[in-house]
């Protein structure tokens, strides 16, 4: 059964942080973020470049020290964003649109793997020493570092959201499942409307050690990985929204990945409804998807322009589907000559084999 | 568009009772909780003496790999909790599809949870200096066949869902969820919903979880979470009794089968329970404590009644959150009683399975939804054990020590997780007649 739905949701985009300050205007003309060199020992010998986003105290944002001390970079990056995002909305919205009780909070993260200090991948004694140490040197409050919820209690604490909500992890498909759950409990009259943020892992050892399938298969790429987040709000309202996500699918490939499972149902979705095929094809969770899938795409979209946007960012797991909304929206909003359909397709996998295909339309279409 | 009823039709669990055979089933299962037995026993983590957490519910691992090793044959490396999560998954699917060749016109999806991820202290201390980094961890690598890769290689949240999701070449929609200690409980609500509509006519949905490790259990213990020592010992998991300090970890891997109603008739499935209502909420406070008035459990509760289209009156019996600790329990009987007394509604009878099998952390909710089930299935409520005095601010009919028949036409699971992350559900007895 096809899931695509008559009700269209509307996303109104909120901050994007990449290094380098570059922002989705800037990929869509085609610049890249500026990676710089990495050594060995840090990235276990896999890559030879990284993109770094700078840390952030969340003091701009009035944050207290608790949640300062109960986060790690990558969970203070998607809490800057999200809270800019909501601080934004709130700006801009009638007070109607405010109700916490009905507003979702959905993320998409990485694998907390380590607290700031990237300690204790090295460690010199015996078990007995390291569970002494463990217990006097740790900080207290580890244990919900260590968890990614943690990132989702402290977005909830400082928006007031209290509606449904879930965290979806760690590759590119995770942020493409937060928007998508977002996308039928709002269609599902569970919440009015949704703060999504997605974010990457920070680049550490351990970042490195849980990403060594991921990256060992990229050997003739000049692929690096990058920090990053994003964040948007999504609603049943088109209000000034930047853009509409008009039907999605998530199904599974396996790690054989030749073909693009449910394509079909997608299209004969979008055929029964009389929407416009999509042209441009946005495609985030690795560099490159091979000829024989392009050939695939080829036959289900003959018309495709094919856009690899971790290409342009570095890889940014989670955070790559709202990079690719960003992107997205902008290409449409464009409106050039050469873009001739007014909806994309993103597709977000994840690197053991989840699938998501998000149809994004022009606000107003 | 009209939703389609979900039924469960399968069940898996693998648990830490019968530590030297370890004959986990869904049936041993119940018989021990039905009894009232206890999982918890001394522990200390490995090589390591005067812990101060001294007692968990935990899996012995040789006699896991032995008993199981035809099933992980083939399975890439995972976590300790992985393990435990792929062979329940692979159980409960086989209770559903005694042949599984029912499933090839399915489209089948898997939704679960992952918890902190574990690193084998072993394997911590041995891997020398951040310089030498890469050649230690070659060296685990060319150790392949022996296992002694690092453990960190397997610790990426989703390993256990791909492969579960490889092993059973499933085309669904494939969700690995972070959601505390409430994440088992979004993963089934979540399948739940994925079946409802129509993206999926059927999905495994549970978890798994293992915190019998020093980094994970040091991080327990300085968030003062668990308890440490205490003259109650193997009796030291005991919610709702004043004497209780903090949760008793316990480990394992638990999964149902959730499947269209429509899948399950045509297929004549056994069915022993429906899914009629789910709901989640955040209580938006502190990270370090759950709201004193227990409002983000009472919107938890509210929502799922909603969603079940339900009054608290129709509802015969609460799992509970239950975990043992000082604030939740009393917090947890507050929001029951709210909810309840508002509505004008007899308290249900609450029982707590952690007080039998430890706090499963991120997967707690799996073999609880587990035991909800069969508690209908059954019309027995089990117990909660080491409940000898209760504290005066939990004064709910917990059904202390001894289950007690009842029948249960509709039973709620809460699940109350750290830093305010709350997910219920509510189960129903099936009833064949068109809704």
């Amino acid at each position: 059964m096809s899931t695509l739905l008559e009700k269209r949701i509307y996303f109104k985009l909120g901050k994007q942080s990449l290094p380098g300050e570059l922002n989705a205007a800037h990929l869509v003309q085609g610049s890249q973020v500026t990676a710089v060199n990495i050594a060995d020992h840090q990235s276990l010998g896999l890559v030879k470049k990284a993109a770094f986003l700078e840390d952030t105290n969340l003091k701009h944002l009035d944050v207290g020290r608790i949640v300062r001390k109960t986060s790690e970079r990558q969970s203070r990056w998607v809490i800057d964003a999200a809270l800019t995002t909501w601080k934004q909305q709130n700006q801009n919205a009638d007070s109607t649109a405010n109700d916490e009780k009905d507003t979702g909070l959905f993320l998409g993260l990485g694998t907390v793997d380590c607290e700031d200090n990237d300690l204790p991948i090295p460690f010199d004694g015996t078990s007995h020493d390291y569970a002494q140490q463990m217990l006097i040197e740790a900080k207290p409050l580890a244990g919900l570092i260590l968890l990614n919820s943690t990132t989702a209690s402290h977005i909830a604490q400082l928006t007031n959201i209290t509606g449904v909500n879930c965290v979806f992890s760690p590759f590119a498909d995770a942020g493409a499942q937060a928007i998508i759950e977002a996308f039928f409990n709002i269609r599902e009259g569970k919440c009015r409307q949704a703060l999504v943020a997605a974010g990457s892992p920070k680049i550490t050892p351990w970042y490195f050690l849980h990403h060594r399938d991921f990256f060992q298969q990229w050997n003739n790429y000049n692929i690096f990985p990058s920090e990053s987040a994003a964040a948007l709000v999504a609603s049943d309202k088109p209000g000034d929204a930047d853009a509409c996500l008009i039907t999605v699918i998530r199904t599974f490939s396996g790690s054989t990945k030749t073909d693009f499972p449910m394509m079909s149902n997608l299209l004969e979705g979008l055929s029964a409804k009389n929407i416009v095929l999509p042209q441009q094809i946005i495609y985030t969770g690795g560099f490159d998807i091979g000829e024989e899938r392009k050939q695939n795409l080829t036959h289900y979209f003959p018309d495709n322009n094919l856009h690899y946007i971790d290409q342009l960012t570095g890889y940014t797991g989670a955070a790559g589907a709202l990079h690719a909304v960003f992107f997205a929206a902008t290409l449409l909003q464009e409106k050039r000559k050469d873009i001739t359909s007014s909806t994309a397709l993103i597709i977000a996998e994840g690197f053991n084999g989840q699938i998501c295909y998000m149809v994004i339309g022009e606000a107003d279409e | 568009m009209s939703k389609c009823r979900v039924v469960v039709t399968g069940m898996g669990i693998i648990n830490s009772f019968e530590k030297d055979t370890l004959c986990s089933s869904k049936e041993q299962y119940w018989r021990s909780i039905a009894a009232g037995k206890s999982a918890v026993a001394p522990w200390q983590p490995q090589e390591t003496e005067d812990f101060p957490v001294k007692y968990a519910a935990t899996i012995n691992f040789d006699v896991f790999k032995e008993k199981y090793q035809a099933d992980l044959l083939d399975v890439p490396l995972l976590e300790r909790r992985g393990y435990f999560g792929f062979v329940s998954a692979q159980n409960a699917f086989k209770d559903a599809f005694k042949d599984p060749k029912l499933t090839q016109s399915l489209r089948i999806g898997c939704a679960t949870c992952s918890g902190v991820p574990e690193i084998h202290e072993s394997e911590m201390v041995a891997l020398g200096s951040t310089e030498n980094y890469p050649e230690s961890l070659r060296g685990h690598q060319a150790n392949k066949k022996t296992g002694l890769q690092h453990s960190g290689l397997a610790s990426t949240n989703d390993r256990m869902v791909s492969a579960i999701a490889e092993s059973l070449s499933m085309t669904g929609p494939v969700l690995n969820i972070n959601g505390a200690c409430a994440g088992a409980a979004q993963a089934i609500g979540l399948a739940y919903r994925a079946i409802q509509r129509g993206e999926a006519d059927a999905m495994l949905a549970g978890g798994a979880d293992s915190v019998s490790n020093t980094r994970v259990m040091s991080g327990l213990f300085l968030l003062g979470a668990t308890a440490t020592s205490s003259p109650k010992k193997e009796a030291l998991c005991c919610p709702f009794d004043q004497g209780r300090s903090g949760l008793v970890a316990g480990e394992g891997g638990a999964f149902l089968v959730l499947e269209s109603e429509a899948s399950a008739k045509a297929r004549g499935a056994i069915i022993y329970a429906e899914i009629v209502g789910y709901g989640s909420s955040l209580d938006a406070y502190k990270v370090t404590a759950p709201h004193p008035e227990g409002k983000g459990a009472e919107a938890a509760i509210t929502a799922a009644l909603n969603d079940a289209n339900l009054q608290p009156k129709n509802i015969d019996y609460i799992n509970a959150h239950g975990t043992s600790t000082p604030m939740n329990d009393v917090v947890e009987t507050q929001s029951i009683k709210k909810i309840f007394a508002e509505s004008g509604a007899d308290y249900p009878l609450v029982s707590s399975t952690k007080s039998m099998i430890g706090h499963w952390i991120s997967a707690a909710a799996a073999p609880e939804a587990i035991a909800t089930v069969l508690a209908i299935h059954h019309s027995l409520v089990p117990p909660t054990i080491n409940l000898t005095t209760p504290d005066v601010h939990c004064d709910l009919d917990y059904v202390p020590n001894e289950a007690r028949k009842k029948k249960i036409h509709y039973a709620l699971s809460n699940s109350f997780g750290f830093g305010g992350i709350n997910a219920c559900i509510v189960f129903g007895a099936y009833n064949n007649a068109e809704k």
